[in-house]
């Protein structure tokens, strides 16, 4: 009862070149955008002056809703959510996982999220959002779509996964050593060529490839796709930090 | 939905602001419900007070009313008393006076005093010193007056003498 007199803030953290790019969305008590601010700090952790522009909106109400994006290797998605299945793919001792929709499961390591829980300390997190989670949100209307390839770019690093009519087939994400782009466009090469090559993949022919860009790269990522891999790539633009507030409203069952 | 790996923090409306000013709102409330008992509980003790000093005044009422009718009663006492002391006095005066009324050589044996009445009974040697010496100042003092002489044989004259006021 007492919530619907509070208004809410979502904040969306997103890691990228050493940076952090820091969005706030501000919703009246009838959960209408009223603002949205962007900043972005030279810190890869809360340091002072990122504590004082986050306090600044988080004091406001009790209901705020801070959410980062997970970057870190090893992750991936798995398609099963029965510990049996996954137990054979991962290891649960190591690996925390989230099942979705009983399909299938995004996970990263334990470690990795205790890691980026302790970075927040100070304001704290209240979701942590894999970029397989994003790619599967954004393009959840082609999930159906038969053989097609999804990937979610950034400058640092990938996130790919194949689907077959609504079957996961293939997961891949790489962080990237070199900020060269022929070594990044390679990477996704290798990583389709050993979704082709390797027989434990149900494999097929991609029909289509969409691509969430994150970066300025439209047009190389388009030709290369066409040159190397006869791929018509549909390339959307994407803003991490608005999608990853957008998962939490839908985490927070279409605030 | 699933697609976080972990799960929000629990949010509650009920923030220490808020919370502080439910305690604040509550005490207030509790004092101003303590204020109304408090006001309750004089107002009947008041009320009892009230009470028990209408129910003294009415004793005390009374007690002076018993008092009045007591110090009424001593009145009366004191004025019975006064007029029992005047009348004794006077009495007491009337028989000093009537015995020395009476000359040494007349024996009386029996005097009644009343009122209003003295009955004489006595001898005396001869009628003239009755007559000069007793009846005359008897005669002054009552209205009424009954003699009679009775001779002895020794010469003595034995008598008897009824004197009486007029009552008024």
């Amino acid at each position: 009862m007492f919530k619907s007199l509070y208004t809410k803030v979502f904040i969306g953290i997103v890691v990228f070149d050493m940076k952090s790019k820091i969005y706030v969305e501000l919703l009246d008590r009838h959960n209408n955008i009223t603002n949205v601010i962007v900043k972005d700090f030279n810190s890869l952790v809360v340091d002072d002056e990122m504590y004082i522009f986050i306090s600044k909106f988080i004091n406001k109400t009790p209901f705020y809703y801070i959410s980062v994006l997970d970057n870190s290797t090893p992750q991936g998605m798995i398609a099963t959510c029965l510990e049996d299945e996954l137990s054979n793919k991962i290891d649960l001792d190591i690996f925390h996982h989230t099942c979705h929709k009983d399909k299938w499961a995004f996970y990263v390591a334990k470690q990795d999220i205790d890691i980026l829980k302790n970075n927040y300390i100070k304001i704290g997190l209240d979701f942590i959002f894999s970029p397989f989670a994003v790619m599967v949100e954004f393009f959840k209307d082609k999930l159906d779509d038969e053989m097609v390839l999804f990937i979610l770019m950034q400058d640092d690093s990938y996130a790919m996964s194949i689907f077959d009519e609504g079957k996961l087939l293939y997961s891949d994400h790489h962080v990237f050593n070199d900020d060269n782009d022929s070594y990044k466009l390679l990477s996704i090469k290798e990583s389709i060529e050993h979704f082709y090559k390797d027989l434990i993949y149900d494999s097929g022919f991609i029909n289509s490839l969409y691509i969430a860009d994150t970066t300025d790269n439209d047009e190389e990522l388009k030709r290369y796709f066409m040159d190397e891999m006869f791929l018509d790539a549909n390339i959307y633009n994407i803003e991490l930090h608005v999608e990853i507030c957008r998962l939490a409203k839908a985490e927070l069952n279409g605030v | 939905m699933g697609y976080s790996y972990i799960n929000s923090r629990e949010k509650s409306a009920f923030t220490p602001r808020v919370q502080m000013l439910f305690i604040v709102f509550d005490a207030v409330i509790l004092l101003l419900f303590g204020m109304y008992l408090f006001f309750i509980y004089q107002d009947s003790k008041f009320s009892q007070q009230m009470q028990d000093i209408k129910n003294n005044t009415i004793k005390v009422q009374n007690d002076i009313s018993d008092l009045s009718e007591k110090i009424k009663k001593v009145k009366e006492k004191e004025l019975f008393c006064e007029k029992i002391y005047t009348k004794n006095t006077l009495l007491k005066d009337s028989t000093k006076n009537i015995f020395e009324l009476f000359p040494k050589e007349i024996i009386l044996s029996k005097v009644i005093l009343s009122d209003d009445t003295l009955i004489l009974h006595g001898k005396t040697p001869n009628k003239q010193l009755y007559n000069t010496k007793l009846q005359i100042p008897l005669h002054s003092i009552y209205s009424i007056n009954k003699t009679t002489l009775k001779p002895l044989d020794n010469g003595w004259y034995e008598f008897s003498s009824i004197n009486e006021s007029k009552k008024r």
